[in-house]
Parts: C-alpha cells; sequence; structure tokens
C-alpha cells in the first residue's frame, strides 16, 4: 500500500474538482458539462478499482484500527481547555474494511453508470450535474467514514442533491415526493444525531501528541486528558464506555433505546416497513438515473449502518432483538412481493421488489452467523448492480414511449430484441435463477438465517415464489403476445445505453458463476463481524432472554 | 445542607474576582452616546438627501469603534484570572438593610464588564454593523433616505441599550437598558409608519412593550419588597441567608415577582405566550430593522434573561434550591418551539414566516438555558449557557443572512409571497440558492453553521447531571429534534416555490394555449427577465453566507470563543 497516496479522500472528493470545473462553464456547453460528471465518475471507478486490487482481504477491521486499510486519521476539530462538555475530538478518520470496500466498489460502478444514464435529462443541465457530483461526495463518503461526525455529515450531505434533483428533475409528483423523501430521512438521521451526542458523551480516550509517544496533557493541571471521541471503533468496544454514562452496562433502558434510535434511521433509508412510504413515491418520480442512485446504492447505506453501526456498538440489543428483525425481514420480502404483484406501474414494480430484496438483507443480518450475514452484504452488492440495471431498462422504454404502464404494452420481444435480451437477464437474475448473481447471496442468506430463525426462513422462501410469480408475468404482459398499435416504431437499445446496460449485465453474470473476487473481499470481516457480536454480547445475553 | 457560612465565603469569593472599576469600564458604551449624539448633529447639517448615506457610514464606523473597545476588554483565560470589572459601584449600606458587608463590600455595582457582556457587546456591534450595510440595499429605506440620518442615530442609540441589557447587574439598570433598547425599537418598527402595515407594526410593538415592561416593573418591586435590594449578586446573598424571603406564603410572593420580572424579557426574546407583537411588528417593520430586532434585541434579551437567572438565584451550593425554574422553562421552551413552528407551517408570507421561526429559536435556545446550567447540582454547569451563546453567533450570520436574502427579491420582484417566489431559481439563481442555504442552516443540516448550533444545543441538553448521573431533559431533546423536522417542512417550501415551481405568470401563459405565445418563451430559459443585483449588494450576501458555511465546516474558534465565557462570574 502506498503511504502517502490518500486514496479515500481522492476518491470521496474528486467530484468537488468536477463540481468546481462545471461551475466555470457556461450552461450552454452541455457536452462539456456531461463530460466532466463522466469522467470524474470513470476516475472513481477507476480508483475504486485500485482500491479493489490492493485490498487484503485477510484483515479483518470492523473495530481494530489496526487491520483497516487505506486509512488516513487526522484530527479535524480538538477542542479542549475550558471542560464545558469536556474535551472533544473529532477526527477526519477514514478506512476500508471488507463491509465498506464492496460498497465503495459498488458506489463507483453505479455512480458511473448513473452519469451515463443522465444524459437523458434535457433541461438545466448543469444545475443537474452540480447536483449529481454532490450526491456522489455523500454517498461515497458516508461509506469510508469511521468517524461518527464525519458519517452524518456525509449521511445528511446527500439529502439536499436528492431533494432538489427528485424535485427539479422528477416526474409529474415530484415535489410530493422529494418533500417526502428529505422529511423521512431527516426524521431519521436526526435520531441517529441524537444517539450520536450520547454515544460521545459515553467515550473517553487519551490522545497521543502526533508523532509522539506523549499523552496529550492539560496545560494547566499537567494530567493527561481525555477526549470524548466520535470514533466508531472506540464506541464498539463494550469496556471503553465511561461508567455511569448514558450507554455504559449492558441492555439497559438506555442502550435500548439508543438502539432503537439508530434502527429507525437506518430502517427507515433500507426502508424496512412500514418506514417504506417514501420509496415507491421517490423512486417513480427521480429520473432513471436518480432512480438508479437511489435503489442501488442510497439503500444499501441504511444495510450498512445496521452492520456497521447498530450490531457493532449495541451488539446485545441486537442479539435480543434479532427475532424481530428476522421478522421485518420476512414482512418486507413477502409484503414488497405482494405490492410489486399489484403494480401497473413498471417503475413502481420495480420499487416495490427493491423493498422486497432489501428484506433478504434484513434476514441475513438477523440471522447473526457467518453464512447470513455474508449472504446480507453480498446481497446488498448484488441487489446494487441487479436494480441498478432494472431501472435502466425501464428509463429505455419511458424515454421512448412515455409511459410505463406494464399492461400498455406486448410483444416486445421481436420489437426490441436486444431489449428483451437483456431484460431477461436482469428479470432472471431479480427473481434468484441460479448462475446470476442473487442467487447466491439469496442462497447464502438462507442458509444462513435457516439455522437460526427457521419459522421466518420457511415463511420467506414464500417470497421467491412471489417474486418468480412477478417477473414472469410482467415479462409475458410486456414481450409476449402482439404488439400494440402505436409501439410499432420503437427502436431497439442504443449504443449509449449499452454502455451502461452490458457491464452491468456481464457483472450480474460472472459474479454469478465466479464469486471469488466480490466475496472474498468480505468473508474476513463478516466473520469478524459476527464473533465480535457474539462476544460482546452474551455480557448480558443471560439475563436478556428468557 | 450546608452550614450559612460556607455558602457565605463562597459568594464573597466569586464576588473577589472582580475589581471595582468605574467610568473606564464604561467606554464602549461612551463611544456609542457621543456617536449617538454626533449621528444627530450629521444629520441635521446634511441637507442634501444624496449625502444622507454618509450618516449611514459613519454609524457603521461607530460601532465597529464601540467593538474593538468591547474587544479590548476581553479576558483569557489564565490562572489567575480575574472575573471582571464592576462598573458604578455603589455603597451597600444606601440599600442592604441585611448587614452582610463585611463579606462582601465589591458586589454592589450597577453593570459589569465581564466576557460575557463582552461578547454580547461584539454580537450586539456585529450586527448592527450588518444591518447598516443592509439599510444601505433596501428599498424600502432607500424610498426615505432623508431620514437616513435620523435611521443611524436610532440604531446607535438602540445599542447602546443592547450594550448595557447584558452587562447589568441591578433590577434597575436591567430596566433601564431593556426600555431604552424598547423605545428606539417602537421608533424604528413604525419607520415606515405612512404604510398600514408600518403604522400597526409600530403601534403593536409599543401596546406590548408597555404591557411587559410594567408586569416586569412590578415583578422587579416585589422583588425589591422581599429582599431590600434591587442588586442581584445582593439579592442571591439574601435569598441564600434569609429563609424567610423564600418560605412560607414568601415562596408564591417570589414565584410571582420572578415570573412577573420573566415576562419582561420572555417579551424581549418573543418567548410563547408574550410573542403576540412578533409576526406583526417583523412584518410591518423595514427589513433592515426586522433583521436588527430578531437578532441583536432577541440575543440581548437571552443575556440578560441568563444574566437574571444565573445571578439572583443561589444554587444548592448556597442552600436549599429556592425555585425550580429550569422546568418551568423547559415547559417555556416546548410551547415556544411547537408554537412557532406550527404556526410558521401556516404563512403564506416569507417574512412573516421567518418572523414565526424566529419563536421557534428562542424555543431552541430557551431549551438550552433550561437543561444546560443543571442548577441543582453541585457543579454548577454552564454548558447551556456557553450553547446558547454559540447557537446566537450561528444564527446571527444565517437569520440576518435570511433576512437578507428576502430583501433583496424583495426589492425586486416586489413581493414577500411564497406564490410569487415560483420560478425564481431561473431569474435570479444567486439570491435563490443563498436563501435555501440560510433556510438549511436555520434547519441545522450539517455543513451549515446551523448545525453547530443545534449540535451545541442538543449537547447541552443531553449533559449528563454531574451528580446523579441521569438524564433528566432527554424529553427536550426530543422535543427539539421534532421540531427541526417540522421547521425544515416551512422551509423547504420556500425553496420548492423558489426551485421546483413554474411561476404563475407562466402557467397562466402556458394554459391560454393558441395565444401566438411562441413555445421557447414558455420554457424554463426563455422569455424571463434575469434579475441583477449590484456588486456591493452581492459582496454583502457572500459576507453572511461564508460564514454560515465556514463555521458548519470548522467550529473550534467558536465554540472556544464562547467557553471562554464560561466563567464569567467564578460561581
Amino acid at each position: 500500500m502506498i503511504a502517502e497516496f490518500r486514496v479515500l479522500t481522492f476518491i470521496t472528493f474528486f467530484p468537488l474538482v468536477g463540481m468546481l470545473a462545471t461551475a466555470f462553464v457556461p450552461r450552454q456547453q452541455v457536452r462539456w458539462i456531461r463530460a466532466i460528471t463522466v469522467g470524474v465518475t470513470l476516475v472513481q471507478l477507476a480508483l475504486a478499482i485500485y482500491i479493489w486490487a490492493n485490498f487484503n482481504g485477510s484483515l479483518a477491521g470492523i473495530n481494530d484500527p489496526k487491520s483497516f486499510q487505506f486509512v488516513e486519521r487526522l484530527p479535524w476539530i480538538r477542542l479542549s481547555g475550558l471542560g464545558v462538555f469536556g474535551n472533544l475530538t473529532i477526527d477526519y478518520f477514514m478506512g476500508l474494511d471488507g463491509l465498506s470496500v464492496t460498497m465503495v466498489l459498488l458506489t463507483a460502478i453505479i455512480a458511473a453508470v448513473g452519469a451515463i444514464a443522465s444524459f437523458s435529462i434535457q433541461r438545466n443541465i448543469k444545475g443537474y450535474f452540480l447536483m449529481y457530483l454532490l450526491l456522489d461526495i455523500g454517498i461515497m463518503g458516508t461509506f469510508c467514514a469511521l468517524d461518527f461526525f464525519l458519517f452524518y455529515i456525509f449521511w445528511e450531505l446527500m439529502l439536499l442533491p436528492m431533494y432538489f434533483l427528485i424535485g427539479i428533475w422528477g416526474g409529474a409528483r415530484r415535489e410530493y415526493a422529494a418533500m417526502k423523501f428529505f422529511l423521512y430521512t431527516l426524521l431519521g438521521s436526526i435520531f441517529m444525531l441524537l444517539v450520536m451526542i450520547g454515544l460521545y458523551f459515553s467515550n473517553e480516550v487519551m490522545l497521543l501528541i502526533p508523532g509522539t509517544h506523549e499523552v496529550l496533557r492539560n496545560p494547566m493541571t499537567h494530567r493527561p486528558e481525555l477526549y470524548h471521541t466520535f470514533s466508531m471503533l472506540r464506541m464498539m468496544d463494550p469496556r471503553a464506555f465511561v461508567a455511569g454514562s448514558i450507554f455504559s452496562g449492558a441492555g439497559t433502558a438506555w442502550r435500548y433505546a439508543g438502539f432503537f434510535g439508530l434502527f429507525f434511521a437506518f430502517a427507515v433509508k433500507i426502508p424496512m416497513v412500514p418506514f417504506h412510504t417514501w420509496l415507491p413515491d421517490a423512486h417513480v418520480e427521480a429520473p432513471t438515473a436518480i432512480s438508479v442512485i437511489l435503489a442501488g446504492v442510497l439503500l444499501k447505506m441504511g444495510a450498512y449502518g445496521i452492520l456497521r453501526l447498530s450490531l457493532g456498538i449495541f451488539p446485545e440489543i441486537a442479539v435480543a432483538l434479532s427475532w424481530y428483525m428476522a421478522m421485518f425481514g420476512f414482512i418486507n420480502i413477502v409484503y414488497g412481493a405482494l405490492c410489486a404483484m399489484a403494480q401497473s406501474d413498471f417503475k413502481r414494480l420495480i420499487a416495490y421488489s427493491s423493498i422486497s430484496h432489501m428484506g433478504y438483507v434484513l434476514l441475513g443480518i438477523a440471522s447473526l452467523n457467518a453464512q447470513g450475514m455474508l449472504g446480507a452484504v453480498f446481497q446488498m452488492f448484488n441487489h446494487g448492480i441487479v436494480t441498478a440495471m432494472l431501472f435502466l431498462l425501464v428509463g429505455v422504454l419511458y424515454d421512448r414511449t412515455q409511459t410505463r404502464g406494464v399492461l400498455e404494452f406486448g410483444g416486445l420481444a421481436n420489437q426490441m430484441p436486444r431489449y428483451f435480451a437483456l431484460v431477461v437477464i436482469a428479470f432472471f437474475a431479480a427473481l434468484g435463477l441460479p448462475a446470476f448473481s442473487m442467487f447466491l447471496s439469496e442462497a447464502f442468506v438462507f442458509l444462513g438465517s435457516f439455522q437460526t430463525w427457521q419459522t421466518w426462513t420457511i415463511a420467506s422462501a414464500v417470497g421467491m415464489i412471489l417474486t418468480a410469480a412477478y417477473f414472469l408475468l410482467t415479462l409475458q404482459r410486456m414481450f409476449f403476445g402482439t404488439v400494440p398499435e402505436r409501439w410499432n416504431q420503437l427502436t431497439d437499445v442504443t449504443p449509449r445505453e449499452l454502455v451502461s446496460l452490458v457491464p452491468l449485465a456481464a457483472i450480474v453474470i460472472a459474479v454469478g458463476i465466479y464469486p471469488g473476487p466480490i466475496v472474498d473481499l468480505m468473508t474476513t470481516s463478516v466473520n469478524a463481524l459476527v464473533s465480535i457480536v457474539h462476544t460482546n454480547a452474551p455480557l448480558t445475553k443471560a439475563a436478556l432472554l428468557p | 445542607m450546608p452550614s450559612p457560612v460556607h455558602s457565605l465565603s463562597e459568594i464573597a469569593r466569586a464576588a473577589q474576582g472582580y475589581a471595582a472599576f468605574s467610568v473606564n469600564g464604561f467606554i464602549p458604551e461612551l463611544v456609542l452616546v457621543a456617536g449617538f449624539l454626533l449621528a444627530v448633529l450629521l444629520d441635521a447639517v446634511t441637507r442634501r438627501t444624496s449625502r444622507k448615506t454618509f450618516c449611514v457610514f459613519f454609524g457603521i464606523a461607530v460601532l465597529a469603534l464601540a467593538g474593538i473597545f468591547s474587544w479590548t476588554e476581553w479576558r483569557p483565560f489564565t490562572p489567575d484570572w480575574q472575573g471582571g470589572y464592576f462598573i458604578f459601584p455603589y455603597s451597600q449600606t444606601l440599600f442592604a438593610p441585611i448587614a452582610h458587608n463585611r463579606v462582601l463590600d465589591r458586589g454592589y455595582a450597577m453593570a459589569v464588564v465581564d466576557n460575557f457582556s463582552v461578547f454580547f457587546k461584539l454580537l450586539a456591534s456585529l450586527a448592527g454593523i450588518f444591518v447598516l450595510l443592509m439599510s444601505l440595499v433596501s428599498k424600502e429605506l432607500r424610498e426615505r433616505s432623508w431620514r437616513l440620518g435620523e435611521y443611524t442615530s436610532l440604531v446607535l442609540g438602540m445599542t447602546v441599550g443592547l450594550y448595557l441589557m447584558p452587562a447589568s447587574l441591578d433590577l434597575v439598570t436591567i430596566y433601564l437598558s431593556i426600555e431604552l433598547v424598547s423605545i428606539a425599537g417602537y421608533i424604528l418598527a413604525g419607520f415606515s409608519r405612512e404604510t398600514d402595515y408600518g403604522a400597526e407594526a409600530s403601534l403593536k410593538y409599543i401596546l406590548f412593550g408597555a404591557l411587559a415592561s410594567g408586569l416586569m416593573l412590578y415583578g422587579f418591586s416585589l422583588f425589591y419588597g422581599l429582599t431590600g435590594t434591587t442588586n442581584l449578586i445582593a439579592i442571591r446573598q439574601i435569598l441564600a441567608l434569609n429563609p424567610a424571603t423564600h418560605t412560607g406564603m414568601n415562596m408564591y410572593l417570589l414565584w410571582t415577582a420572578t415570573i412577573l420580572a420573566l415576562v419582561g424579557m420572555a417579551y424581549k426574546i418573543s418567548a410563547v405566550p408574550f410573542h403576540f407583537w412578533t409576526p406583526d411588528v417583523y412584518h410591518g417593520a423595514p427589513l433592515p430593522v426586522t433583521a436588527f430586532l430578531s437578532v441583536a434585541s432577541k440575543a440581548a434579551g437571552f443575556g440578560v434573561l441568563i444574566r437574571f437567572l444565573l445571578f439572583a438565584f443561589p444554587t444548592s451550593r448556597e442552600g436549599a434550591p429556592l425555585l425550580d425554574w429550569q422546568t418551568a422553562l423547559a415547559v417555556l421552551a416546548v410551547l415556544t418551539m411547537t408554537f412557532g413552528n406550527l404556526a410558521a407551517l401556516l404563512q403564506s408570507n416569507v417574512r412573516r414566516m421567518l418572523a414565526y421561526s424566529t419563536i421557534a429559536h428562542a424555543g431552541y435556545m430557551l431549551a438550552a438555558l433550561a437543561a444546560g446550567p443543571v442548577a441543582f447540582s453541585r457543579s454548577s454547569n454552564f454548558g447551556g449557557v456557553v450553547a446558547i451563546l454559540i447557537y446566537l453567533v450561528t444564527y446571527l450570520f444565517t437569520q440576518l443572512g435570511a433576512f437578507y436574502a428576502v430583501m433583496l427579491i424583495e426589492n425586486k420582484i416586489g413581493s414577500e409571497e411564497i406564490d410569487d417566489y415560483r420560478g425564481l431559481a431561473g431569474r435570479s439563481p444567486l439570491a435563490a440558492s443563498a436563501l435555501v442555504l440560510f433556510l438549511i442552516s436555520l434547519t441545522g443540516i450539517p455543513l451549515t453553521a446551523g448545525f453547530i448550533g443545534k449540535f451545541y444545543v442538543l449537547t447541552a441538553v443531553l449533559t449528563p447531571d454531574a451528580i446523579t448521573h441521569t438524564y433528566p431533559w432527554m424529553w427536550l431533546g426530543v422535543a427539539v429534534i421534532l421540531n427541526s423536522v417540522l421547521s425544515l417542512y416551512y422551509y423547504l417550501r420556500v425553496a420548492a416555490a423558489m426551485f421546483l415551481k413554474r411561476p404563475l405568470r407562466e402557467m397562466a401563459l402556458a394554459a391560454d394555449a393558441g395565444s401566438g405565445i411562441p413555445e421557447t418563451f414558455l420554457r424554463e430559459e426563455g422569455g424571463r427577465t434575469r434579475i441583477r443585483y449590484s456588486i456591493p449588494a452581492i459582496v454583502l450576501l457572500f459576507g453572511l453566507a461564508v460564514p454560515t458555511v465556514a463555521l458548519g465546516v470548522y467550529f473550534k474558534p467558536l465554540v472556544d470563543f464562547a467557553s471562554g465565557v464560561i466563567r464569567f462570574f467564578n460561581f
């Protein structure tokens, strides 16, 4: 690893360069504006591939700062001396482990694909790409941050651009959808803010003077000073909590409250039924590229948050409540699938299928064993790719016909053969056919969760049948039979659309056949997370479970 | 319970930190008074209307000078730190019927110069400078530019009061300074008195102000009746040492006195239920005046409130806790923020919406004050005070910025209705983006100053009690965050109108299809006049927007500065 090359800073903030460049391009120079964004996202993709190639899959990370990779740590804000709220340290602390490296890779892929798909945006192009790049910074930063404060800032940073991207460039009910998205997400994340403040009061560390092994001391009393820290890794150590602080101990009422606060923020994002109602609106109203980003990456931030923060910081609560988590996983899978079945709007159907597929992630996390959790992380990656493809395909059709009604089409298989081939790949991957990537992750999830929660796993299997049903039904309605008169002139997929679709299809198949390169990234970290949860949780498990 | 002697020495030691000073501690105020007189003179000698702007620049210079003089009184924290200076000391035998003069021989003064008051003086100067700069751009004031000299002198006169309010150590000074601010405020609020709204603003402000100050004065008189003194430190001392002042029926009297005294201050910070004047005055007054009232006057109100509550009431360290003013304040805080936000939801006028939102912001700060000081624990924790100071600074830039952006837009389109803001982003991207930035900062989204303010308010609310390690104010924290989400809704409505919606005129045109209007005219870019602003106007906009972002990214200097106030009176 090259110590001097701050690859995470670069990959996160490189869009800022693009934003500056875009700001100086006249608004008429549409080609340049598009080229800048595509260029920036391609550089990000190259960096992500560099990270992927140099990532050492045998290092665990999770709560051990030494086994994180590409670490950057600089003090950002240090307050000391006056002791109003105690001393405080906020670090610019970035690093990757198996959980985040897959997400960074996914983000880079989806951002590049989304940038190409954004070519169909026709009005106020400059503003659009500025917002797009800002969104990109927020997402990438969220996955790289290891300091809770930093994480929170990145997490909130993407709200505003997302609001405008849906609200300005969205469909007919865009204002309503954008407002709903913003309010819902803020409601979730503001509880996270409360928990974050509680956590920082609960943690204290001694700091070293940079470059030495000397402890930072109070300039007046010359005693070593304790700093409240936002370091997530520190928060995961149950012994690090200050005695008598709000989140100290195990299984206390405050810790339950803290867990619920964090979990709510992430559950809104996943989205977990019953907090899912923003998603169909946002997805349907957003322009294609933004739907791709929303479904492909943003939903994963919720699941990532649960894995990184909820499980790590409140392991005993997560263990105690995992039965409920599995139940909600089941509800997501089946409810999402049932809703998808009832939709006649193509895009809304895909949106509900996302809810269903994210249920597998919840179920996998709730299993609390290596197979299930691995399945969950793998499912996050696979769903990101597959759902991005699905939304792109919806967009292809919508661009040509200005309608998304499933029942308005028929016989498109002959009309648009290349389109049909891509749809078949995406649909079969989404319904979990073997040899496609999602089969593997769903199999892992079931394998893991069957050991822990048999009932919910068996019940969830219904969801797989429902998923197959609605995808096949849709395929039949749209692609077989006769072509309605008015769609006789539809053109097939253009080269530009192929550029974004074919790589995704290739990934879906390649990972489905040979999952090694992706799975190897995360295995060690997932194992470590499982063992951390289980070693930290039994402290009070006996007292919690009847 | 600690012995009286012990508590007596506590108070004495605290007061020892302060050295007695006289007029030399009063230089910033004297500068302002001189400036005020000169401004009146200047106004009289400048005949030509075009020269009147010079008066405004003169006012800015005076405010800056006073600010610099105040700055020299800032004492950074050192081991041999002195609390501050008493100014205008007087003999306690004049007022104190109970002889404690052997203990406290220097605590009796009209006002005090300490970091706390210096902080508020700097805040008042800064706000005044920004407001005078805004006034130069304001169309409302430019239309009356022959009165700009008068206007400047009134702002300077008000600033004298703003300087004195947080520095007051005596009920008499508190009353006088509040009145000074109010009377200047009444005239300023009615500056555009020819308009209906202007006249209404001034009248409402006077009527409510008169009522509030009357009630406050009555409360002060009850305090004098109870304790025999008007000095805050002496009141504290007597309340701590003489149980007769707060036992039996006198407890009710003390509550009555406290509540009545708080009315005047609640009126200044526009806390519910003393807020009724706020929307009408903010709506009717010229926008720079509104901005000044909502930022500087509110800040000084908080200064005097903090000074009064933390100085006049003993903590448990000095004897039994007297009043549970914290819980009372917490309830008031929740009422204030919830009412402010709910009322703001219903507004169709941006300025009225902002007026109600300032009520909500007073609620957030009250929450910090209620929860922060932990008056009943042994180790006094001034987290709440520091949080308010941080909040006030972030609020200064953000709220002034929001009002300024609204003013710039009003100058050009002549309206403050949200419906008239439709499609503004296309015509005036700069002002629209800046307004969104300020509104986002008011909501408290990260990377803006408002987030730091809210973060510290929440931190103060969630600070554990030092002794019991409990979190008695968690419900207050939840109230604050739920209110933040509520506020996002109406702030976003403005953003949505500017960025998401098409102008009504254009929609009307589009509906009238076939009228021969070219298609390009109806598109997003075409057919619209771009709004242009003068360079100084844009510079001022950046002057407010840059700190709003900068404080959100790097807030260490601000927190360090505000924390420097922490031991403002060594208790």
